[in-house]
């Protein structure tokens, strides 16, 4: 039983407890699962607080920002319970010149991923989460959107490591 | 039978509490790491997809029982065609940069993984943007016709099959065997901590 929470879960507990959890949601919150509100409350919220140029004393707190915080709560009790808690500020995939260079390519890479990863959210129309709780129910969209992401980010991917791969050979010419 | 529905400080308890369940999911089952999705998109480890498939495979038999006996009911919000495809797109290239997603990028930055901050950074700059173009949205690609198959229901879709539910659980465990066939991977305990600690 310890080994449940301490030890890494295969693909297929994994796949059950998932979706054991979906369905479960729905039967205790009878609404669609996901956080894209919470985003769009927070991001109105931070938006009035620079607006008035002071914290805004109304925080939005409802069940979707609870279930956010949930989220980071549970993510911080498994990397505990797990031991993989573990301070990084640069990826360790991620490759620069020095730790200056790596550092600048981290934060350009994250914003430019975050805001395409919400950016493409919202043209679908729901979180992640979301996504992946309807297409559990058989929604179209989901299913064209989570079939638009696996074929789209593996050709990008191929593309991306193509690309690296021809700057680290021109690089490795010029050194020559 | 019928849906809880819990309201008010039940509901936001429930939320508190599954969103805590969701965030040990993510971590335990690797799928909150940023080097499995950037493994799985690069095909060098299926765990991902594999995931992804079999809890859609176990979660459309769960949902089909628990929905005949009036446990739940659908809920899912409007859908669009082209929104949809684009917005597939747009996603799996912003996947491909930062590697994560936005829930699994909040449970990442509660493990110590602060480039995730980032990432986060993203998500709120992408939201302000899209309300000042959500006009131009609504009035081109959710006004694009869809093809004439399209219907946002697959039972509606496929109304000729007799149990949509059933072929769309095969339809996953075979994606889930394909790729587990093609990538195996990590079906033991390799994970980002476990890689950079060798």
């Amino acid at each position: 039983m310890l080994s449940f929470f301490k030890g890494k879960w295969s693909a297929f507990i994994s796949g059950f407890t998932a979706a054991f959890l979906f369905i479960f949601s729905l039967y205790v919150l009878n609404t669609p699962v996901g956080m894209s509100d919470a985003y769009l409350k927070i991001s109105e919220y931070c938006r009035e607080s620079i607006h008035m140029r002071k914290v805004s004393e109304y925080f939005p707190f409802d069940w979707q920002t609870a279930f956010l915080i949930g989220i980071a709560i549970g993510g911080f009790i498994a990397s505990l319970s797990s031991g993989t808690f573990q301070l990084r500020i640069i990826p360790e995939d991620v490759k620069g010149s020095g730790p200056v260079g790596a550092f600048g390519i981290t934060v350009i890479q994250n914003l430019i991923g975050g805001f395409l990863v919400m950016t493409g959210l919202q043209f679908a129309g729901d979180s992640f989460l979301g996504q992946w709780a309807s297409a559990i129910q058989l929604s179209t969209g989901a299913w064209i959107f989570l079939l638009s992401f696996i074929i789209w980010g593996v050709v990008f991917s191929g593309f991306a490591r193509a690309a690296v791969a021809g700057n680290f050979s021109e690089k490795k010419k010029k050194r020559n | 039978m019928s849906p809880l529905s819990l309201e008010g400080t039940y509901r936001l308890l429930a939320g508190l509490l599954l969103g805590t369940a969701f965030g040990f999911f993510l971590i335990q089952s690797e799928m909150g790491w940023r080097k499995t999705l950037i493994d799985q998109l690069s095909m060098k480890n299926g765990k991902f997809f594999k995931v992804l498939f079999s809890s859609i495979a176990f979660g459309v038999l769960i949902f089909y029982f628990a929905k005949n006996y009036g446990l739940v009911s659908i809920q899912t919000r409007p859908s669009f065609f082209w929104g949809a495809l684009i917005g597939g797109m747009l996603f799996a290239a912003g996947v491909v940069l930062c590697g994560q997603f936005p829930s699994s990028a909040v449970a990442s930055l509660a493990t110590g993984k602060f480039y995730s901050i980032w990432t986060l950074m993203g998500i709120l700059l992408a939201l302000p943007s899209i309300h000042f173009l959500s006009k131009w949205i609504s009035n081109t690609i959710q006004k694009w016709p869809a093809p004439a198959f399209y219907s946002d229901r697959l039972e509606k879709m496929f109304s000729g099959m007799q149990n949509i539910y059933f072929y769309v659980a095969i339809f996953s465990g075979v994606m889930f065997l394909f790729f587990q066939f093609i990538q195996g991977g990590s079906i033991d305990n390799s994970s980002e901590e476990d890689e950079s600690e060798k």
